[in-house]
């Protein structure tokens, strides 16, 4: 009776060890090679790699867009499709990079769908700085930047918030966003001017 | 929570203005998906994943053999449901249960019948003698190679056969045969069975012993070109008759007939009279 309780015990805790350590090792295991563990079949694999992307991916969709529904399908939808990708995938680039180029096209996909790119350039936005200002009379700061980065062109926004959401460098936003180094920093530009310009006033 | 690079350019403004702004982005509210989003996205990612069992790769292949398969089981039962009854009617109609059935299959011969009423005579005289003591008995034996090779003959020598075996049967008809019970009441019983007194003028009487021998015709009955002239039993008996008459008429004639009647059937089996 206790040998067997002990047996039982014993196998517990020899499950749990390896667990631990297989998460463990896990953790150390840089975005590509969890990737291509996915891809081969370890499911596990992907839920670590869920757990480091999951907020800052959601936060790119949740700020991309004002509606937390329209996001949330935006997420989900961009995620089905890395899932389906998975075998596409190829370590050469990294994930993050792959990943997000994944998600950017799922959102210009949505934004076809629901009305036509805004390409316009923030020297044209008096209207949309009406939304800025009535941040200002609120009196807060991150609604005024939150409201600004909204006002901001989808093209700039998106920069903006791959550099600010990711850490990406500017050449991996422009291998993101399909458009050369200099596009992105003349984008970021404008971003930064008109949100600076937008806070101080 | 963000890094911003420092992107290798010489554009101070703008590394000074990502870095104030990235400061000001990190105090936002970090906004994370729904639990259930993360639980539905999660088990899409696992369930993407799942080995299935070969066959499940083909599962729609997998329906259709099956529905196949059912599908013919299914038409082969009925038609066997509907055969099935045709095949026992048929049955019913052809094989008669009971008594008939029993006697089905047995034909009753002349030879059967003669036998038949022997056998009842013994059990009620045994002294009584209705067939001739010579006479060449029939045996079962006899009977089965009888049918047997009839069987086994092409169905004209069959038929034809089946012709003269009715032609035996029918033959009383033509000599004002009486029902044999009606005979065998009638006879004297104390007289011996071929005697003079019982025979003249009776040929149908005599003619029920003189079926015995007919095993010995029918089975000389054998190739198909050489079938004897039809000549029923009645006539034969006829003759035998005629030679009785004249033996006891006292006339001589009757040893050349009887010679000559032995010529054309050697093996018939005489009347007692005549067996001297």
């Amino acid at each position: 009776m206790y040998a067997q309780t002990i047996k039982v015990n014993f196998r517990c805790l020899l499950g749990a060890f390896f667990q631990i350590s297989y998460a463990a090792v896990m953790r150390e295991m840089s975005d590509e090679k969890l990737m291509q563990r996915y891809a081969k079949g370890d499911a596990k694999a992907f839920d670590q790699l869920y757990a480091r992307h999951r907020a800052p991916l959601y936060r790119y969709f949740v700020r991309q867009v004002n509606d937390p529904a329209t996001a949330n399908d935006l997420y989900q939808g961009a995620w089905e499709k890395i899932i389906k990708a998975r075998k596409k995938y190829r370590p050469a680039s990294p994930f993050k990079v792959w990943m997000y180029r994944v998600a950017h096209n799922h959102l210009i996909d949505h934004y076809r769908r629901t009305r036509p790119v805004d390409l316009v350039e923030p020297d044209t936005l008096s209207d949309k700085q009406s939304d800025v200002s009535e941040a200002v009379i609120e009196g807060e700061q991150k609604e005024l930047l939150r409201a600004g980065i909204r006002a901001l062109p989808m093209e700039q926004r998106n920069t903006l918030l791959l550099q600010l959401e990711t850490g990406l460098k500017m050449e991996e936003i422009a291998k993101v966003t399909g458009v050369g180094r200099e596009t992105v920093k003349s984008r970021l530009r404008y971003a930064v001017n008109y949100l600076k310009r937008s806070l101080v006033e | 929570m963000n890094t911003i690079h420092n992107n290798g350019d010489n554009d101070k403004s703008l590394n000074d203005g990502m870095e104030k702004l990235g400061r000001a982005y990190d105090q936002l509210p970090n906004e994370e998906p729904p639990e259930l989003l993360d639980q539905a996205i999660l088990s899409s990612a696992h369930r993407a994943v799942e080995k299935k069992p070969h066959w499940m790769k083909f599962g729609w292949l997998h329906g259709l053999t099956t529905a196949a398969v059912v599908v013919l089981a299914l038409s082969i039962i009925i038609n066997q449901r509907e055969q099935v009854p045709g095949f026992d009617d048929a049955i019913r109609v052809e094989a008669p249960t009971g008594p008939v059935r029993e006697n089905a299959g047995k034909k009753r011969t002349g030879v059967d019948q003669v036998k038949d009423l022997s056998m009842e005579l013994k059990e009620e005289d045994p002294g009584r003698q209705l067939i001739a003591p010579n006479a060449p008995v029939a045996t079962a034996a006899d009977n089965e190679a009888l049918e047997v090779s009839a069987g086994d003959q092409p169905p004209e020598y069959e038929s034809r056969v089946r012709r003269s075996m009715t032609a035996q049967d029918s033959a009383p008809a033509k000599t004002d045969r009486v029902d044999a019970d009606k005979v065998i009441s009638d006879m004297p019983l104390e007289e011996p069975m071929m005697d003079e007194a019982v025979l003249p003028g009776d040929a149908a009487e005599y003619q029920i012993t003189s079926k015995q021998p007919q095993p010995a015709t029918i089975g000389a009955v054998q190739p198909e070109d050489a079938v004897l002239p039809v000549q029923t039993d009645a006539e034969i008996e006829e003759q035998l008759l005629s030679i009785i008459k004249l033996k006891q008429s006292g006339d001589k004639a009757w040893i050349s007939k009887l010679e000559k009647f032995r010529q054309t059937y050697p093996d018939y089996p005489l009347p007692e009279a005549l067996s001297d």
